[in-house]
């Protein structure tokens, strides 16, 4: 049960440019929050801030509306959970999980209650007498968890929890957390670089880049309403197509054109477009809002290319294509077969194409 | 491929045996001759256990009457290598977690300097830790020689321990500070029972020197009665003038016995602990 807020948050280690600048946000009770960034982007250290690991250079961090930048972590009543499990190689699974609560002097009765619920929960039952270098890596992350909820704390923190397994496990693990994480109702920051990651498991995401907070929201939000094309192109797999574009005027209708190639300004942006001057902007369109021998399109969204590469993934196949000099990533259905060299006629969906200045790389309402 | 190997580990094992020959024959020379009867001490024929009468009667000689003090002797010397084993493992613990994992102002300085100190021969340091010691009134005194040691087994001992804890994921401790305890507990809880390889050898190391230690021992004692002294001066100091070997022999035995034992109790440690650092953790 806890809310947090972030006031203007900076931390400089000393640096040429602050690792967190300005960073304010607030977290709702019980939300799972990802905080997902390119790595060096900061988000670890807010996670740390957050934790009590690192002191905010400036501004105010709040838990339930408490400030808390100087409390040591034992203060905070929070757990974490390290990508490298950190968990304690001297002591057995037991005596991991019994740990905090130890060092907190709850009674011996009851920790061995807590342990075994835990451990059940956790379904590492069979493994509480064994050492940490005796469990395979999914097991070790059992007990990182396990450690994390057995105190019932305020806030979950989780640095990369899952980036040491392997891809399969990771798919199961995320699916597991976040069932945990409704279960146990506990406000949640998550942080990753990891996209995919951040688009399946969080209520919202926080997309930060060198330092800086860059858009809050729900996952589709953040998909389908990206604030800019760093975000644009951070989510997304394979991640958005991006092209320089300049505006021409011809038979009475703005264009976009680019090598050759013209598209008409989708009916949406014309007015948005009024406010762009002379200087450039990029169009993005995702791999997947591009189509293949498309039937529905206006015909003016619909332009000859030339296959380069195809990529089967099953149900799907990446192929990249080229207009002219320029080239884009698409999502293609499998039915076909894309050879390279072929000629096709693909279809840009208006509703997915994305302007953005070239300057600031806002994006253009 | 197979012979190859074979052949070169017969190489190997000869290598290693003519080294362990060169190395251990004086010490089974000490260990036989004490416990052979005086009258075949010097016979140049008697090389192995069978050819003679074994007999404890040197060590009981030692004890008795060449050197009636040797027991206090060595209860003064475990009591002083004790307590600086103790006292060096108590300040350089406190030191190497500061130059390990604290940030502080002129770290790289003091990291610097404690190298340093280490090159530092014993010699060049007796006489200003000595005048340090009579001004402070502790030279002259056991507690005080074994204060003194601190200066050459303090350095040693902080850059070993220092090296160990680097190699301990900093996450480790960051957890246990998350999971509720304070930094002081972190080091007791966590840091310092995942050292205890490093703690081991470094205690026999540091026991090693000052249990054989000479120079200090001789000049900070060197105003006490002769059963005030460690044993290494003591012993070194009746052989000057008693040349009765028997007894001679049995006494080294029994000086060289407390760090034997030592050394085979830790050395599964001592192995982990001198390695520890060079690989990652």
């Amino acid at each position: 049960m806890a809310t947090i807020r972030f006031e203007k948050v900076v931390k400089d280690f000393g640096a040429p440019e602050p690792a967190v600048k300005d960073f304010s946000m607030e977290i709702p009770d019980q939300e799972f929050l990802v905080v997902v960034g390119p790595s060096g982007c900061g988000k670890s250290t807010i996670l740390r801030m957050l934790a009590g690991l690192e002191t905010p250079t400036n501004g105010n961090i709040l838990i339930d509306d408490q400030i808390v930048n100087f409390l040591s972590p034992k203060q905070r009543d929070i757990a974490m959970v390290f990508q490298s499990y950190a968990l304690y190689p001297h002591k057995n699974v037991r005596d991991n999980l019994s740990f905090p609560l130890m060092v907190s002097k709850v009674p011996k009765e009851e920790i061995r209650s807590r342990v075994l619920e835990t451990a059940e929960i956790m379904g590492i039952s069979e493994l509480l007498d064994r050492k940490p270098k005796e469990l395979s890596g999914g097991q070790r992350q059992r007990v990182a968890l396990g450690r994390a909820i057995i105190r019932k704390p305020r806030v979950f923190l989780m640095d990369e929890p899952l980036s040491n397994l392997d891809a399969k496990l990771r798919v199961k693990m995320r699916a597991e957390l976040k069932k945990l994480q409704r279960r146990l109702k506990i406000t949640t920051l998550y942080v990753t670089h990891d996209q995919v990651e951040a688009m399946t498991m969080g209520d919202r995401i926080v997309i930060v880049d060198n330092g800086v907070l860059q858009q809050v929201g729900s996952p589709h939000d953040i998909f389908y309403n990206p604030v800019n094309k760093f975000v644009a192109g951070f989510i997304g797999s394979p991640p958005m197509n991006f092209n320089n574009v300049k505006l021409v005027e011809q038979q009475g209708k703005i264009w976009l054109s680019f090598f050759a190639m013209k598209l008409p300004v989708p009916e949406r942006l014309e007015k948005a477009i009024l406010s762009v001057k002379d200087e450039g902007l990029i169009m993005g369109i995702r791999p997947q809002s591009l189509i293949f021998e498309p039937t529905e399109l206006p015909t003016d969204y619909i332009i000859p290319a030339e296959i380069t590469v195809a990529q089967p993934r099953g149900t799907e196949v990446d192929t990249e294509f080229k207009i002219g000099e320029a080239y884009f990533m698409a999502v293609f259905p499998p039915e076909q077969d894309y050879e390279p060299g072929m000629q096709f006629k693909v279809g840009f969906d208006p509703k997915s194409i994305y302007l953005f200045h070239k300057e600031t790389g806002k994006t253009l309402y | 491929m197979n012979w190859k190997k074979n052949f070169k580990n017969v190489f190997v094992a000869i290598g290693i045996s003519f080294l362990l020959i060169i190395a251990l024959f004086p010490f089974y020379w000490l260990a036989f001759s004490s416990v052979k009867v005086l009258t075949d001490l010097f016979e140049p024929n008697v090389i192995f256990p069978w050819e003679t009468t074994l007999t404890l009667f040197n060590y009981e000689f030692a004890v008795t009457k060449a050197y009636p003090s040797l027991i206090s002797l060595f209860l003064n010397s475990l009591y002083i290598s004790i307590l600086s084993v103790v006292l060096t493992l108590t300040i350089a613990t406190f030191g190497a977690y500061a130059v390990a994992r604290m940030k502080f102002r002129g770290k790289a300085l003091i990291t610097n300097s404690i190298l340093l100190i280490y090159t530092f021969p014993g010699i060049i340091m007796i006489i200003p830790l000595f005048v340090l010691a009579s001004k402070l009134g502790f030279a002259g005194n056991m507690t005080g020689l074994a204060i003194a040691y601190l200066a050459q087994t303090v350095p040693v001992a902080l850059y070993m321990m220092a090296g160990y804890f680097q190699t301990i994921p900093a996450e480790i401790e960051e957890a246990a500070l998350i999971d509720g305890c304070s930094r002081f507990e972190v080091i007791r809880k966590i840091t310092l029972p995942l050292s205890l390889p490093t703690i081991a050898s470094i205690s026999l190391f540091i026991f090693m020197i000052v249990w054989n230690e000479y120079l200090f021992a001789r000049t900070f004692l060197l105003t006490l009665s002769s059963d005030q002294f460690t044993l290494a001066i003591g012993l070194a100091r009746k052989t000057a003038h008693l040349a009765d070997f028997g007894a001679y022999l049995a006494s080294a035995m029994i000086l060289l016995t407390p760090v034997i034992i030592l050394y085979l109790l830790a050395e599964k440690y001592m192995v982990k602990g001198l390695t520890a650092g060079a690989v990652k953790g």
